[in-house]
């Protein structure tokens, strides 16, 4: 188990909330839709000026107190969605997709395993020497291939950010479930994987003709 | 890599610093698997041949460890010993459980008495190292390592009850007289919540100690976490699969034989145990003891000697579930034999929260008294008869 010193978690936690706090803010402010790319570097400059604060008046004072600190993931796919809407993308707050799919059935798994509902110990495989640093790493060069082919995507960008993290600092925690996991990531690709089953079930049902009355 | 060719500029610092991360994260990795630790260590065990010759414990003194001012509420002690066997307590006090002004103090025991009160930690205090708040703090737990260092854990909560605890790490070079935050340990998934501590560390032969856990929010199961000589959290299990047993104490019976016995929950009320046959890394439950535990905390303790000791609530007819402090001995850790009443009350009485330490040839014992002191009593122990 190789955990991060005290003042690295710090210091993540301060930047890490800031750069939450400014995707949310810029996705749920109306007026964002019109901001320039510098009005932008300026929402995130005040968040992370304002999360630095000392002690009660940081607003990541009071996020560590409820939430400790964000996963890597949350953190990567808000600093992804921020960087596309800098860059002139339309990027909603949106996770991708392999993310929606993926996150729920083993953020699932995880968390009942930590209620004490199951005893398999995920949460403790996260802190293993070999197998959980080795995937990291192997992901780490997965996205460095991706971004090398296929460009700097959201969900590589955002998996890259935690894995880098991770592999580097061991960020947040030193457990690779907390790189890639948190409640409120789970929470959101929960939401979202309810609303794309939606829209297909919707879909499917617009597609069907309707049927012509019978003769009479 | 059209890509690039398409997306020019910036899409190249991109893969450069990419690939710069990645090089590094490569070589991060690298350097620590070349300092990965040596095989798990096993258990510091007492003189097995002597946990079956006889045993007698005479008390020399009881008293009640000195409060700090204005805190008519006191719980959760916990002892470590110091060089030159001497001894510190912890235990938090305040206005009431749970209260903004709760705070760990500790006291030093020099032989023959107790000094002064001091604060250790605070809501504030710990709040200011981590970063981040503290809604309220609660027991104390702590462990000297080979190098007199004093580890101390403490019950740290975010957002919520004791559902929404956390376990704060500290350490003081000074014999307690200050202590840093090393960090939270991270222990659940979950906002890293639910994690608490109450029971006594138990010593490896490599230096390092497992320390005791619990995970509480609605479902409890009793968990432990090994250190290593310096104190860094190697790995950590799951104490059996029970979903209502919590606080467990635990003691080492032989190099990979380990025994942890836990507070009740649920409706049996009874002292619950668990066996493992690994050193720890694996448990399996057992059959409840046929001792009385009306969801109270016990301590276990096994004495240089090789002999186990017990000290948990017993439920007389005219208690109540915290009335009577029960202390019982065994030589196999399976059957236990009682020796004393150390604390006997009326019904509504409190003697509970307690914990054992050995400190050369005496045994230390302390306890809540009534919500508003520790208690503590000293015992010397003596073999076959002999003084």
């Amino acid at each position: 188990m190789t955990l991060p010193e005290l003042a690295l978690q710090v210091g993540y936690g301060r930047i890490g909330w800031a750069i939450v706090a400014s995707a949310t803010l810029l996705h749920l402010w109306p007026a964002a839709r019109t901001l320039t790319r510098q009005h932008m570097a300026l929402v995130l400059a005040l968040a992370l000026i304002a999360a630095m604060l000392p002690g009660q008046a940081s607003y990541a004072f009071w996020l560590g107190l409820a939430c400790q600190y964000p996963s890597g993931l949350l953190v990567g796919c808000c600093a992804a969605t921020i960087w596309a809407r800098m860059a002139g993308e339309r990027a909603r707050y949106q996770l991708p997709l392999s993310l929606v799919i993926a996150l729920p059935p083993l953020g699932a798994l995880l968390y009942l395993d930590a209620l004490g509902l199951l005893t398999h110990g995920y949460f403790f495989w996260g802190f293993s020497e070999v197998a959980a640093p080795a995937l990291a790493l192997l992901g780490t060069v997965a996205c460095l291939g991706s971004i090398a082919t296929r460009g700097a995507r959201p969900a590589t960008l955002a998996l890259f950010i935690s894995l880098g993290l991770f592999t580097l600092l061991r960020l947040p925690s030193g457990n690779l479930w907390d790189a890639l996991l948190d409640p409120l990531l789970w929470g959101w690709s929960c939401v979202a994987l309810v609303s794309l089953v939606r829209r297909k079930l919707a879909q499917r049902s617009a597609a069907v003709p309707a049927l012509a009355p019978a003769a009479t | 890599m059209s890509y690039l060719r398409n997306h020019g500029r910036s899409a190249r610092l991109v893969l450069l610093l990419a690939t710069l991360i990645t090089i590094a994260a490569i070589g991060a990795e690298a350097l620590r698997w070349t300092r990965m630790a040596g095989p798990t260590a096993a258990p510091t065990l007492g003189d097995a041949a002597g946990a079956t010759a006889a045993l007698t414990l005479t008390q020399v003194s009881r008293s009640l460890i000195p409060m700090p001012p204005d805190t008519p509420s006191a719980h959760a002690s916990a002892l470590a010993t110091l060089p030159g066997e001497r001894m510190i307590a912890f235990w938090w006090a305040g206005s009431r459980e749970s209260g903004p002004n709760v705070k760990v103090y500790a006291a030093r025991w020099s032989g023959s008495q107790w000094s002064s009160p001091w604060e250790v930690a605070s809501r504030e205090s710990l709040a200011r190292a981590l970063g981040f708040g503290v809604r309220r703090i609660g027991n104390p737990v702590a462990w000297t390592d080979r190098r007199g260092v004093v580890h101390l854990y403490v019950v740290a909560t975010g957002l919520g009850g004791w559902a929404a605890s956390r376990i704060a790490h500290l350490s003081s070079s000074d014999e307690g007289a200050t202590f840093s935050v090393r960090r939270m340990l991270p222990l659940s998934p979950l906002f890293n919540t639910s994690a608490l501590v109450r029971t006594s560390p138990v010593g490896l032969t490599d230096g390092g100690w497992w320390l005791p856990a619990y995970f509480e929010m609605g479902i409890k199961y009793p968990m432990m976490v090994s250190f290593d000589a310096e104190g860094e959290p190697k790995w950590f299990a799951r104490i059996g699969a029970r979903t209502s047993t919590l606080q467990p104490t635990i003691a080492s019976v032989s190099a990979s034989e380990v025994r942890a016995w836990m507070r009740d929950a649920s409706d049996e009320k009874r002292v619950q145990q668990a066996l493992s046959r690994d050193g720890g890394q694996s448990w399996q439950d057992l059959p409840a003891l046929d001792m009385a535990n009306d969801n109270t905390s016990l301590a276990a303790v096994r004495l240089d000697s090789g002999k186990f000791i017990m000290l948990y609530n017993h439920v007389a007819p005219s208690g109540s579930s915290r009335s009577t402090l029960r202390l019982s001995m065994s030589s196999d850790a399976r059957s236990w034999e009682h020796v004393v009443d150390i604390a006997n009350g009326q019904a509504g009485d409190e003697f509970s929260y307690p914990t054992l330490q050995q400190v050369g040839d005496e045994l230390h014992v302390a306890y809540t008294w009534q919500r508003k002191a520790i208690a503590h009593h000293r015992f010397r122990i003596q073999h076959d008869g002999k003084p």
